[in-house]
């Protein structure tokens, strides 16, 4: 397809442009997308084991309740009955304590003990993994959420500029060049073509991405603009079903029929569990769970309304029953969420994320090769600073997140034993090492930096299993859940080769790699007798 | 969802993609190319095929997903596993 | 575009506009993205009192009309005129969802 070559231009300016701004915002919300991934496994890996006895078994569920409700009121107005108890939620019976906010909450669980007594225990589920997703939702920034989500949502409106801007670039040679991938003597070719690689056949995943992101942020403002200038009557939501009343003779079925009449009704759908809520003596009911077959808009499982007098499902919120809209909108969030597919899905997705995340780093790599080039006619020593500052932001934030997470979760098996405050030892621990990793990129220049980081990523990776192993001893309050946890600890294992093999490699390219480059370890030593020594030069 | 046919369709697809990329005239896994219309049409049968048998399982809107992302993560990684490949052979 | 190119006749695009093109497709870009969406609201199935899902539809329609314009804005020749078409695209699509909103509301 021809373009014309000034259209081409601004389009690589802007290309250019919001791709700086962007780019390293967008490669913490991909790697930490991708291990958010397996938020669920994580949290049960994460989470302490509970001193509850184990769960009775299903049929058993009405009794408990029955015990957790004389016992505790309250609990009436929102508790769970789980299926299948894990070790995030590690009893039969849950509810919720409501807490200042809607969504600050405390969990409790319940069980009996071997004398058939009410056991009752604050759950402990992990923080860690909401501080992954977290880094996710908000690319990373350490600001409040009313603060960081609107920049998180204007870096989603840059990506979506970024990724038709890059499709206006490579459209003239798109035909000619698809697929290609020529590594030799020409750095920046090579660069460009591992970024159009990492980029032009997964456009479509990445404008899902951008744009689902652009809603995630400003749904809010959206809904209220269109309240106030699009609908006369305000936002029409539909009438929802008013819950059913019990008719004389009806009492709420027990959970272990509910789950047989539901199981009945929706073949394909795993049941997770039946939430009850009761307000003015009056009892609503759902079921939450997952059909792997459609996906659904929430991250890990989906819900309806069920009649707990009858067992009857509402399906009209479920997807695969949906009426077309509503099978519209869930198709966005579950394009997003990749909800669908079960966990090889989810591993896709992993891929999919760790690929977008590099093509965000080789995007700065970009950047900062085609600036060597330039550099050869005329020297302009601010360029010079630019390209090398960039090379250290690149490494520190990137590897920075990567080790920070790893840092997090390697810290996840230790802290229960010794501090209070998980949450918050997680999330300073994340950016603790962060800002250290950035400022070292800063001290030891981009070359430098980037294998020793990446060495230390390695290390802290290697950390992981270790918490792991240690809980099999049970050493210093660690632990270990038998099987369940494993594909995490194998997965850290398993990501330790590839950081040293990176770390090889920059290595090389260090000493063996052009010497007119921020990569090499000779153009290091030779800085240019005007500019300030490098160390400051890069910490301004 | 029965594991078998999830597999079919997941090998399948892979297949299909491996085989579009193999007709690409910018591919660099053969040192040869055979006949790229054989290829593109063997790798368009197979595609069609993962596709066929995801519809026949899943939602169509998951389906389509699912089959979308296999392939654009065969199409992202071939490049670079053929290039590698590529390289060994010239090397030896 | 490329057969305009080929005359020779049309002033080249340039990037130093960008920042007056930018606050264009970001503020109209987002005008015109309500007012859009606010058509489709009316207009598209279901109309207005489509339901649940619909309304959750014509919020969707805001992104990818924002990132489009936002993403397409540079096309302008200058700032100047990136204000005044999308403009005026502002107008006409606010002023058909008003006449809307009156006629059938």
């Amino acid at each position: 397809m021809k373009i014309r070559n000034d259209v081409i231009k601004v389009y690589k300016d802007v290309h250019i442009w919001v791709g700086i701004v962007s780019g390293l915002m967008l490669f913490i919300a991909f790697y930490a997308g991708a291990i958010t991934m397996f938020e669920k496994p994580l949290e049960r890996w994460a989470t302490p084991p509970s001193a509850l006895a184990p769960p009775p078994p299903i049929e058993r569920a009405d009794e408990l309740r029955e015990a957790v409700l004389a016992r505790h009121p309250q609990a009436a107005k929102f508790h769970a009955v789980v299926v299948q108890p894990t070790a995030e939620m590690p009893a039969r019976v849950v509810w919720r304590e409501p807490g200042k906010t809607r969504r600050d909450f405390t969990e409790y669980g319940a069980s009996f003990a071997a004398d058939g007594s009410l056991q009752v225990e604050k759950l402990a589920r992990a923080q860690v993994a909401q501080l992954v997703d977290t880094l996710h939702q908000l690319v990373g920034l350490p600001f409040a959420d009313a603060v960081a989500r609107p920049i998180m949502g204007a870096v989603a409106l840059l990506y979506a500029v970024a990724l038709v801007s890059g499709l206006i670039i490579v459209l003239p040679t798109l035909v000619k060049d698809f697929f290609a991938l020529r590594l030799g003597k020409n750095i920046k070719r090579m660069w460009m073509d591992v970024h159009n690689a990492l980029g032009i056949v997964s456009l479509p995943f990445h404008l899902v991405m951008a744009l689902t992101s652009v809603v995630f942020a400003f749904h809010t403002p959206f809904y209220a603009v269109q309240e106030k200038v699009v609908y006369p009557h305000g936002l029409p939501w539909g009438q929802h079903a008013p819950a059913p009343l019990p008719g004389p003779h009806e009492y709420p079925l027990p959970a272990d029929e509910l789950l047989r009449r539901v199981e009945a009704q929706l073949p394909g759908f795993e049941v997770y569990s039946f939430i009850f809520r009761e307000d003015h003596g009056q009892l609503e009911a759902s079921v939450t769970g997952l059909d792997i077959r459609y996906g659904t808009r929430g991250r890990t499982y989906a819900s309806t309304h069920l009649n707990p007098y009858t067992g009857e499902v509402d399906p009209h919120d479920l997807p695969g029953h949906m009426e077309p809209w509503d099978a519209t909108v869930n198709t966005f969030f579950m394009l997003h969420f990749g909800s669908y597919g079960g966990n090889a899905m989810r591993w896709l997705y992993v891929a999919m994320g760790l690929a977008g995340a590099m093509l965000f780093y080789t995007g700065n790599l970009l950047w900062i090769e085609s600036r060597r080039r330039k550099q050869r006619d005329g020297v302009v020593p601010g360029q010079k600073r630019s390209a090398r500052v960039l090379g250290c932001l690149t490494v520190g934030v990137s590897l920075g997140c990567v080790i920070g997470i790893s840092a997090t979760l390697a810290a996840t098996k230790w802290l229960p034993g010794q501090v209070d405050d998980l949450a918050a030892w997680h999330e300073g621990i994340y950016y603790a090492v962060f800002l250290a990793a950035v400022a070292w990129a800063f001290v030891r220049g981009a070359a430098r930096s980037a294998d020793e980081l990446l060495r230390l990523a390695a290390l802290a990776t290697l950390l992981i299993p270790l918490g792991s192993l240690a809980g099999i001893w049970g050493v210093g309050g660690t632990w270990n859940h038998p099987g369940t946890g494993f594909a995490v600890d194998a997965t850290a294992l398993a990501a330790v080769p590839v950081f040293l093999l990176l770390a090889h490699h920059t290595r090389k390219r260090m000493r063996e790699g052009h010497a007119d480059s921020v990569w090499s370890a000779k153009q290091e030593a030779a800085v240019e007798p005007d500019a300030p020594p490098r160390g400051m030069a890069a910490s301004k | 969802m029965n594991a078998w046919m999830v597999l079919l369709s997941a090998l399948s697809g892979v297949a299909g993609a491996w085989l579009l990329y193999l007709a690409s005239p910018q591919q660099l896994w053969l040192a040869r190319r055979p006949s790229p219309r054989g290829l593109a049409w063997l790798g368009s049968g197979c595609l069609l095929l993962s596709l066929a048998l995801l519809l026949s399982m899943m939602g169509a809107m998951a389906a389509v997903a699912s089959w979308m992302v296999l392939a654009m993560l065969v199409w992202t990684a071939a490049p670079f596993v053929a290039a590698w490949r590529a390289r060994q052979r010239r090397s030896s | 575009m490329s057969g305009k190119a080929a005359t020779g006749n049309v002033r080249r695009l340039e990037s130093r506009h960008w920042f007056g093109k930018s606050c264009a497709g970001v503020l109209l870009g987002f005008g015109l993205a309500v007012a859009l969406s606010g058509l489709f609201a009316w207009l598209g199935p279901g109309g207005i009192e489509g339901g649940g899902g619909k309304t959750q539809f014509n919020m969707w329609l805001i992104a990818p009309i924002w990132a489009g314009v936002l993403s397409f804005v540079f096309l302008f020749r200058d700032s100047l005129r990136a204000w005044l078409w999308l403009g005026a695209a502002n107008l006409a699509a606010f002023g058909l969802l008003g006449a809307l909103r009156l006629g059938m509301g």
